[in-house]
């Protein structure tokens, strides 16, 4: 007389049977919520397109877009992607991830067939891709079909960002440097001034720790993933020390402007956080939405989440100002990126249509739509636009000094093996001599095994 | 005598035993056993809170209003708003995408399972070496590191032609977790008996008639099992769903990932509803499956 | 079975694994004795690849952490993983509830989970772990020091793969047969010598398989490091995998390197695999 066990599901028994009758209920429950809700699903999905007035192609033809998310590309991609989808020509603008970008436009621009026709670039990345002949010149294109895109309209320090050996290989979408943003509320009430030195700004963290009690009202993006790499050449650019001799490949990462960049490195990271290590721009533009901080050093491009009044209660208290410099007297701490999109080389799409869709996307609509969030490369656009923070960064595009990365194919090699280098600079487990050594040597290994 | 202690000792009610001898120890043992219970049941319910807690805490990320969502210290008091379950639903391809996955995770499991149940129950029933020395093969193809494969089958698909097709996803993810199919398919085959297939062959049937007639019906749990595991794939894997998908076959990991913005957290809430999102029909479809999941693996699935 | 039957049966899956899988095994051994830069045929380079990995103070550090890793949690989700088994098996009611609830972190996509779980441990975003330490007087910086972003990593592990062993463990104790069981109750042995001296024995084959997957999974984790602690190579979380995609995928593209790191992974996971691969061998002769 046991109880029996439960009986294997094979068996016909009313349990089973049971059994069988809820999950088809449950079955039948859960595609009608799918169908009912299925209405909606994906509606808000394509919007933002622009007028695409261009030749459209006579056979159906599909240009593939490569570009990461963000609130600064998005605009400029989902122009073209949206607005000239019709007819025959589809453009697909598939989401992506930054760090999947590069591996992405690598795989697809150096194998036989591309997957993607139009490439979205920054300045760390198309040297390469331009010295590997993978992106198309655009000179004979802009010469031919160029005159309505008015390109003149574009700062040409911008356009020279994004040539190589002579050659325009892209078309600015938007650009930005980084510039210095604080809280104006909290400066006025402690009587701050806008620091224009390092030590002034680390003082004025100081002042606003001792008087309101904010543990870290200073956050920098210091992630040793990338981030503190951009630190270093800020300060780097501040000394006027270069990343390598001349035009030559050999890295300049000894010399003594670099040991001194390293040593400010170390004095801005005990100022902060010890979790600044993990502060990449959406941690720090958290800290000051949530009034963690009070000041930071951002690319401007990053800066529109702050002046969103659904995103943070300080939307009207934020100010921008010029970065400062390391030392008195210096050039600005800063660098500068430009964003914007080239042609596959590989591409089975005719290049005229390419050039025609990189043309309406960093087109003067498209710039219209992005000029809510990032500064488009249009100076038109962008000053209509009046955002806060455009002064202060077109203030550092202006002046006179030596700004952003040098345009060499090997910079994005150089570029990730400095980053733990400079971890370990910055938490102390080497000084910043041995740093500037083990940097050195790195570089020139890693030009070395790329082949050049 | 010995039947009813038996019985007894090993907890389970029997009337007519109890009826005949309870006494008082046997009293405080059942209060104590009811103590235990609800010990282990607290114990475990501690467990499953901890199991589920990032995913509650992703819930509360993703109905608070978005100023109060990461602050710190964290807000506990708001008031709800779904509107990032909705930007999620209409805003982006979510449905499309989830719909999508489910269709390659059942393309997957019905490929993997005609493809493997055949394969393992050759390996449990042939006498000759060349069956374990497939299986060990199976076992050290399964090591190979996601990293060595993706780049030869980017450099296939795109030469095949399939890039950014259902169909080469399938391929890949069946391809992939074969060696874990087979593995557990066959220490399920080998715990039927040969007699069955002895005695269908000598009714007349083929060898693959006998396979089809009898031994299948037979291992309707150690295939769900398999099946539930190559489905559980379909959801979770990321690199080669990255490397072979683009626009058209795209799946949700690949997807979710990719909603991750450059620039700040604003992407961060609908990524938060969408892992909520996602737990649910997941962990549904593991609900309806878990008696035929305990049964497969319980059934000799497993035996190594 | 004849050999042709078996021929028959199990041509499809031979041919899918040799096609999908052996190719791409060759080809990353081919790869490991050249220089590959990116977008570029390979160039022979011999035993460079391996003489700069195996002189790599790097991938020493990475290669002991993963393995370390590895053991740690393997041993851990074993242990609890068994507990929780043993307790599910006792319960009678809701036993399927809590197991199912218990899925969760086992089935959701490792890219989505690991991210959820970082939230928790966060300061930047608002994460409740700290604030809860802070009750006893205690502030982990989890993610920026070496030995806390460790354990970190290892937590996420034990807490993404235990329903896994729960699993496969508490459907072993389901159908363990009575009454060996009753026979030892009734000789006097307490719980615990059953469990050290029949319930475990004769769940051998099943420790085996979760082991065996747990030791393949572990040595090649990535996608949790990656998210949780993106700057792994200076926090001292990088694993072997992640090494790979530094050197292969990241920012610089050396495929030779990373062929190279790859086959001497496969070699690593069979050695630590030896014990099982041995039972898999002798239990599938025994046919």
């Amino acid at each position: 007389m046991s109880s029996p066990a439960a009986p294997p599901a094979s068996q016909k028994n009313p349990r089973s049977r049971r059994r069988t009758g809820r999950l088809a209920a449950g079955a039948t429950v859960l595609t009608a919520t799918l169908l009912l809700t299925a209405c909606g699903a994906g509606a808000d999905v394509n919007t933002g397109g622009v007028a695409c007035d261009i030749e459209l192609p006579e056979t159906a033809t599909t240009v593939n877009l490569l570009s990461y998310n963000s609130v600064s590309t998005d605009p400029f991609s989902n122009a073209v992607a949206n607005g000239c989808t019709t007819e025959n020509l589809t453009v697909n603008a598939p989401a992506t991830d930054f760090a999947g970008q590069n591996q992405r436009a690598i795989q697809s621009m150096s194998g036989s067939s591309a997957s993607y026709d139009l490439i979205e670039v920054y300045g760390t990345v198309y040297p390469l891709y331009a010295d590997r002949g993978w992106i198309a010149p655009l000179d004979d294109l802009i010469a031919e079909r160029g005159e309505t895109l008015e390109l003149d309209d574009i700062d040409p320090i911008l356009m020279e960002q994004l040539q190589y050996d002579g050659k325009q290989v892209g078309i600015p979408t938007f650009w930005g440097t980084i510039i210095f943003v604080y809280r104006e509320d909290i400066f006025e009430d402690l009587g701050i001034e806008v620091p224009t030195t390092y030590p002034e700004m680390i003082a004025a963290s100081e002042k606003i720790t001792a008087e309101t009690g904010m543990a870290e009202p200073l956050a920098l993006p210091f992630n040793p993933a990338g981030d503190v790499s951009t630190a270093y050449n800020q300060i780097l650019t501040s000394l006027g020390g270069t990343w390598f001799k001349g035009d030559t490949s050999e890295p300049n990462l000894d010399s003594p402007e670099a040991v001194q960049a390293l040593e400010e490195l170390v004095t801005l990271y005990n100022a902060m956080s010890q979790e600044a290590l993990t502060f990449s721009s959406p941690e720090v533009i958290t800290q000051l939405q949530t009034g963690q901080a009070a000041m930071s050093m951002l690319f401007s491009g990053r800066m529109s989440a702050l002046l969103d009044a659904d995103q943070t209660d300080f939307a009207e208290n934020f100010g921008f100002a010029v970065p400062p410099s390391v030392e008195e007297g210096g050039a600005y701490a800063t660098s500068l990126s430009v964003d914007g999109f080239a042609i596959a080389e590989n591409s089975s799409v005719d290049k005229d249509l390419l050039f025609d869709l990189v043309g309406v996307a960093t087109g003067k609509a498209a710039s219209v739509e992005a000029a809510g969030a990032t500064i488009p490369s249009r100076t038109t656009e962008a000053q209509d636009a009046d955002l806060p923070f455009e002064p202060a960064a077109r203030e550092v595009l202006g002046s006179d000094q030596q700004l952003g990365l040098p345009h060499v194919p090997w910079m994005s090699d150089v570029y990730s093996v400095m980053a733990p280098i400079f971890g370990s600079v910055v938490t102390g487990q080497i000084t910043a001599e041995e740093g500037a050594a083990q940097a050195q040597a790195a570089a020139v290994t890693a030009i070395a095994t790329a082949g050049f | 005598m010995t039947s009813i202690t038996s019985r007894l000792s090993s907890g389970r009610r029997d009337p007519l035993a109890s009826a005949l001898v309870m006494r008082p120890t046997a009293i405080r043992r059942r209060r104590k056993d009811r103590i235990v219970a609800l010990g282990i049941g607290a114990i475990l319910s501690f467990f499953a809170f901890l199991s589920l807690s990032p995913f509650i805490w992703a819930m509360l990320t993703a109905i608070k209003p978005f100023r109060q969502a990461f602050t710190n210290p964290p807000t506990w008091a708001f008031t709800p708003e779904f509107s990032s379950f909705a930007q999620l639903w209409r805003g982006t391809e979510f449905a499309a995408v989830l719909v999508n996955t489910f269709i390659v995770a059942i393309c997957s499991v019905i490929v993997a399972l005609v493809v493997g149940a055949p394969a393992a129950y050759a390996f449990a029933r042939y006498a000759g070496v060349i069956g374990p020395i497939l299986l060990v093969l199976a076992v050290v193809l399964r090591t190979i590191p996601r990293f060595a494969i993706i780049l030869p089958f980017y450099e296939a698909a795109k030469g095949l032609g399939i890039y950014d097709t259902n169909f080469a996803l399938v391929a890949a993810l069946v391809a992939v977790n074969m060696p874990f199919t087979l593995i557990l398919l066959v220490g399920f085959f080998r715990d039927i008996p040969v007699e069955l297939d002895e005695a269908a062959m000598i009714d007349g049937c083929s060898r693959f008639g006998a396979f089809r007639r009898v031994i299948i019906p037979l291992m309707g749990p150690g295939l769900v099992t398999a099946g539930v595991f190559t489905l559980l794939l379909a959801f979770q894997e990321y690199v080669v769903a990255l490397t072979l998908t683009q626009n058209y076959a795209v799946t949700i990991p690949v997807f979710i990932a990719a909603q991750k913005g450059a620039d700040d957290v604003s992407t961060y809430q609908t990524l938060a509803a969408a892992s909520v999102a996602l737990v649910i029909p997941v962990v549904l479809i593991v609900f309806f499956a878990r008696r035929y999941l305990v049964a497969g693996i319980g059934g000799g699935a497993v035996k190594g | 079975m004849k050999l042709k039957h078996f021929a028959g049966f199990s041509a499809p899956a031979i041919i899918l694994m040799v096609g999908l899988l052996i190719v791409p095994l060759g080809a990353t051994l081919m790869w490991s004795f050249q220089n590959v830069p990116v977008g570029q045929p390979g160039v022979f380079n011999g035993l460079a690849n391996y003489q700069e990995i195996f002189t790599s103070e790097r991938f020493g550090r990475d290669v002991a952490f993963t393995v370390v890793y590895t053991l740690i949690v393997t041993v851990a989700k074993v242990i609890i993983g068994f507990g929780i088994a043993l307790m599910l098996h006792r319960i009678t009611h809701g036993r399927m509830v809590i197991l199912g609830l218990l899925m969760a972190a086992y089935v959701v996509p490792t890219v989505i989970g690991a991210l959820n779980f970082s939230w928790l441990f966060s300061d930047i975003f608002g994460g409740p772990v700290n604030r809860f330490l802070e009750l006893f007087g205690m502030h982990i910086n989890w993610l920026t020091e070496t030995g806390p972003a460790r354990t970190l990593i290892g937590l996420h592990a034990i807490w993404h793969e235990t329903p896994f062993v729960i699993l496969i463990l508490l459907a072993g104790l389901q159908t363990l047969p009575e009454e060996p069981m009753e026979a030892a109750h009734l000789d006097g042995a307490n719980w615990w010598q059953r469990q050290r001296f029949l319930v475990v024995p004769m769940l051998g084959p099943l420790f085996t398989f979760v082991g065996l997957i747990s030791i393949m999974d572990s040595l090649k984790v990535f996608d949790s490091i990656r998210i949780i602690t993106p700057a792994a190579g200076s926090v001292g979380t990088e694993s072997i995998m992640a090494y790979v995609y530094s050197v292969a995928l990241g920012e610089s593209y050396r495929l030779g390197i990373a062929s190279a790191v790859n086959v001497v992974t496969i070699f690593i996971t069979i050695i630590l695999l030896i014990p099982f691969l041995r039972s898999t061998w002798k239990g599938a002769r025994a046919v």
